[in-house]
């Protein structure tokens, strides 16, 4: 009796999984997302999420299923397998360790799409897509330079790879353009989610006359709280929902915004024509947002930050030569522009900046 | 041992279980109240296994533990306060300070012996029948 008993218990799930699935077949689409960390973490797993929300809006009948704290290993695949199984038919991998096992599956299933978040692999159902940030990151420093009264600026990064080093870089020559005195002090924890090293990071900055914190870690949220709690200003990275973490100190911030490409891409999959692409957008495609402004943010300050992002929006190329390190070199001649291939290529540091970059 | 010393084993042992889970907890509750002001999952980002590395090195006496502790610290400190101070080093090479302690630490604790760690530890005593 308990032995039947538990058998039925078991098939129950199946059984109506099966029943399920005759809807699933149906032509409503079923979209899967995976993401390294919690959905609430004000950052850039919130800014996926988001995403996946503004798509669900926009197209009636798509149904998403999203799986949080999903590793950057096999259990990835495993989890992206367990959406298919129940009708997924476009995936978004969101971390970039995501992107061997996404790649894996979508060689399996040649019939369900897969879009990965920042890398670079290519098939004919497998396209990534990525923020520009680097030039998006101008308007911020211009932003810092204007409301720093210690003329210095502490940036908190998680892993100093290139893209970070040219955020930072975009960041100080922003922040110079306004106010050539600004100096940039920079603290790698090497983690992009180690809560108590941003955090002892942030304090150490502060300690040293930082008054405008900005971040480039997973999630802002330490960072921010810590930079309110100490009575300085803050600038926001990942999610525009950070504004909320700092209604003091909060100057704006950068949040992207994957709501109209998810869109597009879930569209095209339900008409049968996906195409994969390496899809790299900034502030002028509206893939990247700026937040809205703090409280004690004039509204001279506010133009000129509108101001230089639509400049960035319009083309305009924070690394146009010529550009020297923090050491006198120049690493970008008179003439010359780094462009969007070059932005992980950065090791060295813009002058104005303190510190090392390898 | 104990028990021959008059002591109550499965007494002393639940002792030390509620002490460890009321030191864990003031740890996590100055992490996320005090320190980052924040909670997330897995925000203590694997300094639990610190800890029960930190316990063998000090051959479990409390008190090498403590010193080990503020060593450990420090040197995450350390790194994070050099480059806030624009010290002139590379912070990969800064990163690897905790790294190249442990090495050290297991060095010399490979030196002195073997391992200290407690007769009874993880084993169950309900007294002689």
């Amino acid at each position: 009796m308990t032995r039947l008993r538990m058998l039925l218990v078991a098939l129950l799930p199946l059984a109506l999984a099966l029943l399920a699935l005759p809807a699933a077949a149906a032509d409503n689409l079923i979209v899967g997302a995976i993401y390294v960390g919690s959905v609430n973490d004000y950052g850039y797993n919130r800014s996926m999420h988001d995403g996946l929300m503004a798509m669900k809006a926009a197209i009636p009948g798509v149904t998403v299923l999203e799986a949080e704290n999903v590793p950057e290993s096999a259990e990835a695949e495993r989890v992206m397998e367990g959406m298919i199984q129940q009708g997924a038919k476009l995936i978004f991998a969101t971390s970039f360790g995501h992107q061997q096992f996404a790649f894996n599956l979508a060689q399996k299933h040649p019939d369900v799409d897969f879009e990965h978040a920042g890398g670079w692999m290519q098939a004919a159902n497998f396209g990534n897509f990525f923020g520009a940030t680097q030039a998006a990151w101008y308007p911020m420093g211009v932003a810092a330079g204007k409301m720093t009264k210690t003329n210095t600026l502490g940036f908190v990064a998680g892993v100093p790879i290139g893209y970070v080093i040219g955020n930072i870089n975009a960041f100080a020559l922003g922040a110079r353009s306004v106010n050539p005195k600004v100096e940039v002090r920079v603290v790698a924890t090497g983690s992009w989610s180690d809560k108590a090293k941003e955090a002892a990071a942030t304090g150490a900055l502060i300690d040293q006359g930082a008054d405008v914190i900005a971040m480039h870690v997973d999630s802002p949220a330490t960072v921010i709280q810590v930079a309110e709690s100490r009575g300085v200003y803050s600038i926001g990275f990942q999610s525009i929902e950070a504004s909320a973490l700092a209604p003091k100190g909060w100057i704006t911030g950068l949040g992207f915004t994957w709501g109209p490409f998810m869109t597009a891409t879930a569209k095209s999959v339900i008409d049968g024509a996906f195409k994969p692409a390496m899809v790299r957008e900034g502030l002028g495609e509206g893939m990247i947002a700026i937040a809205p402004f703090g409280p004690a943010v004039p509204e001279e300050t506010q133009a000129l930050v509108t101001a230089a992002a639509d400049k960035v929006g319009k083309g305009f190329n924070p690394f146009t030569g010529p550009i020297a390190d923090n050491a006198g070199v120049v690493r970008i001649k008179d003439g010359e522009a780094w462009g969007g291939d070059k932005m992980g290529n950065f090791d060295w540091y813009v002058e104005g900046v303190i510190g090392k970059a390898k | 041992m104990a028990y021959a010393a008059g002591y109550r084993p499965a007494l002393l042992q639940y002792q030390a279980l509620a002490l460890a889970g009321m030191l864990g907890g003031i740890a996590g509750a100055h992490l996320s109240i005090a320190l980052t002001l924040t909670w997330a999952e897995g925000m203590t980002a694997g300094r639990g296994f610190i800890a029960i590395a930190l316990v063998i090195f000090a051959g479990w006496n409390p008190l090498w533990a403590v010193i080990g502790a503020l060593v450990f610290g420090g040197a995450e400190s350390l790194q994070l306060q050099f480059q806030a101070r624009g010290v002139d080093v590379s912070p990969f090479l800064m990163n690897m300070v905790p790294y190249l302690l442990t090495l050290l630490v297991l060095t010399f604790s490979g030196l002195r012996g073997r391992s200290a760690a407690p007769a009874a530890l993880g084993r169950s005593f309900f007294g002689v029948e």
